[in-house]
């Protein structure tokens, strides 16, 4: 057993980048949270697929029971859950703060190799993205693995977004499009036109025109 | 502005005074609406028409500088300030805050922070100026010290208790958040929302008597507001954590039975209620699915 802990690498899909970009930049008050769905590959890789939003606002532990209780029971057995991420409530900040790191740790299991990963949004390097400035280099999404005091704090360097440029570019249109609306779970529950929080039908079609 | 007046009504009157005192009583967050319709009010953008009311020309520039800020048009906010400082001066507090508001704005924390510490030293409870220092303060210990600060001088402001349940959420004190949000239910007792929220503090810190409390709060939410989904889903839920809770209690502990059979017939309840609401919606077979293993066996 070496000393070094094998590191995992993280691939985020288009469509997750955009959904976690888009729902941290239409709430741009709060802090927001969300679910991670994709899959453990080999050892050393998580690959996410969906980013599913939960709240714009601190998620209480009944809210995170409904919330990953609604996505088991519509699982269809592709995807798991593989981590959680938040983007900050102030701009300045760039800590995921006590809550996030506490559900990091609650969902992850004694499988060594199926360890959650934990996202963190830089919001003002995605503030720039989604004014469609790229010069900054400062990544959007920063990602976190368990530390050995057991925190989500041990920065994982290896983060890739699959076609990144174009994902980048599908954020900043689709911020600019009012059709584009991210519905978290929250949205879900208070609001009478009970949308869809798990699926969000202008949002993939926005990413396969965009970002193919 | 009559009784019937909504916001629509006016702005399609184009009565632009009674549009910013609708937003000001309203407390909307309104501020292209504001800056539109308070230049249209006080003659373009230099602002300098007299109204008959002179105090309410003063209380729209106020609105008015604030909703630039809000713009980040600095410009606007600045003409406001100038046409205040004509008629009043430079001295009274009501100046000196929006004053130091625009250098929030304007990034100068300092300078800002100047303002409201001299305006406590002659007032130790001008409580817009502690509130303003709540809002600058950076880490979190600050913030807990200004928000306290604050509450001490103003006691009965469920707002600021309310600030606090969420600056303790953040914290993840959800105990210190359940104490702060009790003040606020005393405040607005039939606001089902509250109790929601109240109830999910008592369910993240757990423990029987929290759990009881717990379930408490969300039954009284389902009853101020039979259909709230949130509500619903959150009885369900912590009504299943007390009964888990009795089942890994030790021996020694003394269960209320009652309590046990109403916990059950809450979980059934908030089921049932949840399968009428989600009925013929694309949600339903997981709903049905996750709700399912709450209702198992009781």
């Amino acid at each position: 057993m070496t000393d070094n802990k094998k590191k995992n690498s993280v691939e985020v899909s288009p469509e997750s980048f955009v959904s976690m970009v888009l729902h941290a930049g239409q709430n741009p008050t709060t802090v927001v949270h969300g679910l991670l769905l994709g899959s453990f590959s080999g050892n050393d890789k998580v690959v996410i697929t969906k980013a599913i939003p939960v709240c714009h606002e601190t998620p209480t532990k009944p809210l995170l029971e409904i919330a990953l209780g609604i996505v088991s029971a519509s699982a269809d057995g592709k995807d798991v859950v593989v981590g959680w991420y938040t983007a900050p409530e102030r701009l300045t900040d760039t800590q995921p703060g006590p809550v996030a790191l506490r559900i990091a740790a609650n969902l992850g299991s004694d499988d060594a190799s199926k360890e959650p990963v934990l996202l963190v949004l830089d919001n003002a390097a995605l503030a720039d993205c989604l004014k469609g400035d790229d010069s900054s280099k400062d990544a959007v999404i920063k990602a976190f693995g368990k530390d050995f005091g057991q925190q989500w704090m041990d920065p994982l360097d290896k983060i890739t977004v699959t076609k990144e440029s174009k994902a980048r570019a599908a954020a900043a249109s689709a911020f600019s499009n009012a059709d584009i609306v991210i519905v978290d779970l929250v949205n879900h529950l208070e609001d009478d036109g009970a949308a869809d929080w798990m699926t969000n039908t202008a949002l993939t079609k926005h990413i396969a025109k965009v970002a193919p | 502005m009559g009784p019937d007046d909504d916001l629509p009504t006016l702005l399609q009157k184009k009565d632009h005074l009674n549009v910013l005192r609708y937003i000001r009583v309203h407390q909307l967050r309104e501020p292209e609406i504001v800056t539109e319709h308070g230049a249209l009010l006080l003659g373009g953008k230099d602002l300098k028409r007299r109204l008959s009311d002179e105090s309410a020309r003063l209380a729209a520039l106020e609105q008015i500088a604030l909703a630039a800020l809000d713009l980040q048009n600095h410009e606007l906010a600045e003409t406001c300030l100038n046409q205040i400082r004509t008629v009043v001066g430079k001295d009274p507090a009501r100046f000196r805050i929006l004053l130091a508001r625009c250098l929030e704005a304007a990034s100068d924390k300092d300078g800002a922070l100047v303002i409201y510490d001299e305006l406590l030293q002659s007032n130790p409870s001008n409580l817009m100026a502690l509130k303003r220092k709540y809002c600058l303060a950076e880490s979190t210990e600050d913030r807990v010290a200004a928000l306290n600060a604050y509450l001490q001088q103003n006691m009965a402001d469920s707002a600021g208790w309310y600030e606090m349940a969420k600056l303790r959420s953040t914290m993840g004190d959800f105990g210190g958040a359940s104490f702060a949000l009790e003040e606020v239910v005393l405040g607005c007792p039939i606001d089902a929302q509250l109790h929601v929220q109240l109830a999910e503090c008592y369910a993240t810190t757990a423990g029987m008597e929290n759990l009881v409390l717990a379930r408490k709060h969300m039954a009284q939410a389902v009853e101020l507001d039979p259909t709230n989904k949130r509500a619903l889903f959150g009885l369900v839920s912590v009504s299943n954590a007390y009964l888990e809770e009795v089942a890994s209690a030790s021996k020694k502990q003394t269960i209320d039975d009652h309590s046990v059979v109403v916990a059950k017939e809450l979980v059934k309840h908030g089921a049932e209620k949840l399968l009428k609401q989600y009925k013929g919606s694309k949600m339903y077979p997981s709903v049905q699915t996750l709700l399912s293993k709450y209702t198992k066996g009781l």
